[in-house]
């Protein structure tokens, strides 16, 4: 018999669901919560203003606003050093700085040189979403097919029209997948970064949960990070996605 | 009559190898020419150095065409592109305002209707008719077909080289043909020369 694909996503939403519940009952719930339990205090949470404009709307907008900036900066970086090799070639020591430095190392010294609060959170995000972008990019414009590169030459088209209907549809699906992976890294240093040195935010909410060992809450506050960032997968990058190849295929 | 294309004495190396070594050749407004030759002859490169898409090493090369078409082996079609929006790349302007001259360009070349297909869903000869019609929306003073029948089959071959003397006789431009196979020669061309060893000689028109 052949299983339709809801029933696979089904049956492992189902099994997770399991292994969670089998977790918490044998944890006690101090480590663990029960996953009605985050339920009810993710329903607890939602229905609260406070939450969503202490917690949910600082977040998203330091996650949008560092994302922005870390694409934009590891997009053009990465465009020149898919173009041109010696480009690659000058920024590889800044791109293995940042790739290799661990989320927490880096949210120290933002809190050195910026302080603790938004801007801190946003330069974290926007240094952390930038090397995972480049690399994307990088490997998106250097894959451009060399044939379609002399024709665009034998074609005399201008470096705008090479842009955007050559370069960018050419590397939008490497540059996609980049900001997928990135923006869930982004997520992760942001609450990291609000629990380190901010006083709003889901992780700012996050920390306090934890102070108060209010398990459910902290278990809910993190359901609540892996929606938002569905949320902006299913948002923003769906339309990057339609903006960058028009008609939409491959 | 100026000539469209002018080589003088135009070397051209790949490595260390030279594959041009100081050819001369020139092609008058509406003139058709065939270049001929082994393999790694350097046909391709000198196609590229007449187009002006590669710089000679040596000598001079002179471009007075305005508008030059260029038919490559395999058709270079952008692939998330509609064969219409193929065929409007080398226009000035979205698509949408060249899109009568170029329905006509993809009916020139019998593909009235496949407008909206993306290269995926054409065969491969039907993706070398975008590509041609690509090459003649420009209106180009000279049209460089560098092989453009291989990997078609025998019929596919015939049909698209009677194809390309309609339009190349309707549309009065200059043509430099690159190929292996002397059946594969446009009716009409004047002039057959053969690359070999780095130099043209004259052969049978």
């Amino acid at each position: 018999m052949q299983v339709p694909d809801w029933g696979w996503r089904l049956a492992g939403c189902l099994c997770f669901a399991a292994l969670w519940h089998g977790l918490a009952a044998g944890g006690g719930g101090l480590a663990v919560a029960a996953p009605l339990e985050t339920l009810g205090a993710l329903a607890g949470l939602l229905a609260r203003g406070e939450f969503w404009l202490e917690a949910v709307l600082p977040t998203l907008a330091r996650v949008l606003t560092g994302f922005g900036l870390g694409a934009a900066a590891g997009g053009a970086l990465g465009g020149w050093a898919g173009l041109h090799r010696g480009a690659g070639l000058f920024l590889l020591p800044l791109r293995w700085v940042l790739s290799s430095v661990p989320g927490v190392v880096l949210a120290i010294l933002a809190m050195l040189w910026w302080g603790s609060g938004s801007g801190m959170v946003v330069a974290i995000v926007a240094l952390s979403v930038a090397p995972t972008i480049y690399l994307a990019a990088r490997e998106g414009f250097a894959a451009v097919d060399d044939g379609l590169r002399e024709m665009a030459r034998a074609y005399g088209l201008g470096w705008r029209k090479r842009l955007t209907a050559l370069y960018l549809p050419a590397a939008a699906a490497p540059f996609l997948s980049g900001c997928v992976v990135a923006l869930g890294g982004g997520m992760r240093v942001a609450i990291l970064g609000e629990t380190l040195g901010a006083s709003r935010g889901l992780g700012y909410t996050l920390a306090l949960a934890r102070a108060n060992l209010d398990t459910p809450k902290l278990y809910a506050v993190a359901l609540v990070s892996m929606l938002l960032v569905s949320l902006v997968e299913a948002t923003l990058l769906r339309g990057l996605r339609r903006a960058l190849r028009p008609g939409g295929r491959p | 009559m100026t000539a469209l294309v002018a080589l003088r004495g135009v070397r051209y190396r790949h490595g260390r190898r030279e594959v041009l070594g100081g050819v001369d050749l020139e092609i008058a407004p509406g003139e058709s020419v065939a270049l001929m030759g082994p393999s790694g002859a350097g046909k391709s490169t000198l196609a590229r150095v007449a187009a002006g898409l590669l710089r000679p090493h040596g000598g001079q090369a002179l471009l007075a065409a305005r508008r030059v078409g260029f038919v490559f082996q395999e058709p270079r079609l952008l692939p998330w592109r509609t064969a219409l929006e193929n065929v409007a790349l080398p226009l000035a302007g979205p698509a949408s305002q060249a899109g009568a001259a170029c329905r006509a360009m993809l009916a020139a070349v019998g593909l009235a209707g496949a407008e909206g297909l993306y290269p995926g869903q054409l065969s491969g000869g039907m993706r070398q008719r975008v590509s041609l019609a690509r090459a003649l929306a420009v209106g180009p003073d000279l049209l460089v077909l560098d092989e453009p029948f291989t990997g078609l089959d025998g019929a596919l071959r015939r049909e698209m080289r009677a194809l390309l003397e309609t339009l190349a006789d309707e549309g009065g431009m200059a043509t430099l043909q690159v190929t292996h196979h002397r059946e594969d020669i446009l009716r009409g061309t004047r002039r057959v020369l053969h690359l070999e060893g780095g130099r043209l000689r004259a052969g049978r028109a």
